[in-house]
């Protein structure tokens, strides 16, 4: 079993580092220069203190990094779960007769569901406290 | 017998998703390239039911040195309005290509547990213990199915209006 288990996990390892070492990374066009070092997914220029003295957190290079954070995260919420799901419904598929592994499937599942029920609660609860929503940034 | 039928399908799966690694790069025909059609891993299949789709699917764009050839685009160019950096587009869309080819592999390997389960029975040299492991092989390969065939729009229904 544990050779088996190393096996698998060594040449998964190996698919994934080919694939993604297969790709030349593009190299991304420069958006801005904070303080000197050149970025390409935020903004900065409207944080920068000598262009912008509003004072507003929403023009914080900080602030746009941690939207850039909870847009990914957010976005990911349903598409781990239904990860979770099929992962834990190919264990039961190949439990065949045996009970162990059936009940570690079923523990899969059962923690996949309550990820989600933590998930809508925390949702829930921000919604309420937040006015306007912290989700629509 | 089932641990060498799990590493063998486990071979053939990583075999198959380190082939589909090769074919970044697409020449067509034409002189401007069909970008937004899939890359499916088995041979001459090109529909969403019969093989696994490539990793990066829905993510070529137009080479822009040579527009009869696709590569794989940088996260900006899917930015969308509810993503300014196209970052998240970026990362999931990857990770749903995973999920697809998962759901499938979940299908194949229940298919083969179904036989297995079926050969148990026939198989059994009027041993009754035999028979009813094939029936809960059976019964589990129908279960973890049935499971992996309605994850997504169970998933869907409950976050569906959550995350619009």
């Amino acid at each position: 079993m544990k050779i088996k288990q190393t096996v698998t996990r060594v040449l998964l390892g190996l698919g994934f580092i080919g694939s993604f070492a297969a790709v030349a990374a593009p190299a991304l066009p420069t958006y801005a220069d904070c303080g000197g070092v050149p970025t390409s997914i935020i903004n900065c220029s409207a944080g920068d203190p000598s262009k912008d003295t509003s004072g507003k957190v929403e023009n914080n290079p900080i602030w746009q990094i941690l939207l850039i954070v909870i847009n990914i995260l957010t976005g990911g919420v349903g598409i781990v779960a239904v990860l979770g799901l099929i992962w834990g419904s190919i264990q039961w598929s190949t439990a065949a007769g045996n009970p162990a592994q059936v009940q570690k499937a079923r523990t899969i599942i059962t923690n996949v569901v309550i990820g989600i029920i933590a998930y809508i609660a925390m949702f829930s609860l921000l919604n309420f406290l937040i006015p306007g929503g912290v989700f629509n940034p | 017998m089932k641990r060498r039928f799990t590493s063998l399908i486990a071979s053939f799966l990583i075999a198959l998703t380190v082939a589909g690694v090769a074919p970044i790069t697409m020449t067509f025909a034409t002189t401007k390239a069909d970008c937004t059609k899939g890359v499916y891993l088995l041979p001459g299949a090109n529909d969403a039911f019969s093989s696994f789709p490539a990793w990066y699917n829905g993510l070529l764009v137009n080479d822009p040195t040579d527009a009869s050839s696709c590569v794989v685009g940088s996260p900006q160019n899917f930015v969308s309005k509810s993503d300014p950096t196209g970052v998240s587009t970026f990362i999931w869309t990857i990770v749903l290509n995973v999920i697809q080819c998962l759901t499938q592999a979940a299908g194949y390997i229940a298919a083969i547990f179904i036989i297995y389960g079926g050969l148990q029975f026939i198989m059994n040299g009027g041993d009754s213990n035999t028979v009813a492991k094939g029936r809960v092989t059976i019964l589990n390969a129908v279960i973890g199915l049935v499971i992996a065939l309605v994850a997504t729009t169970i998933i869907k229904f409950i976050l569906g209006s959550l995350l619009k």
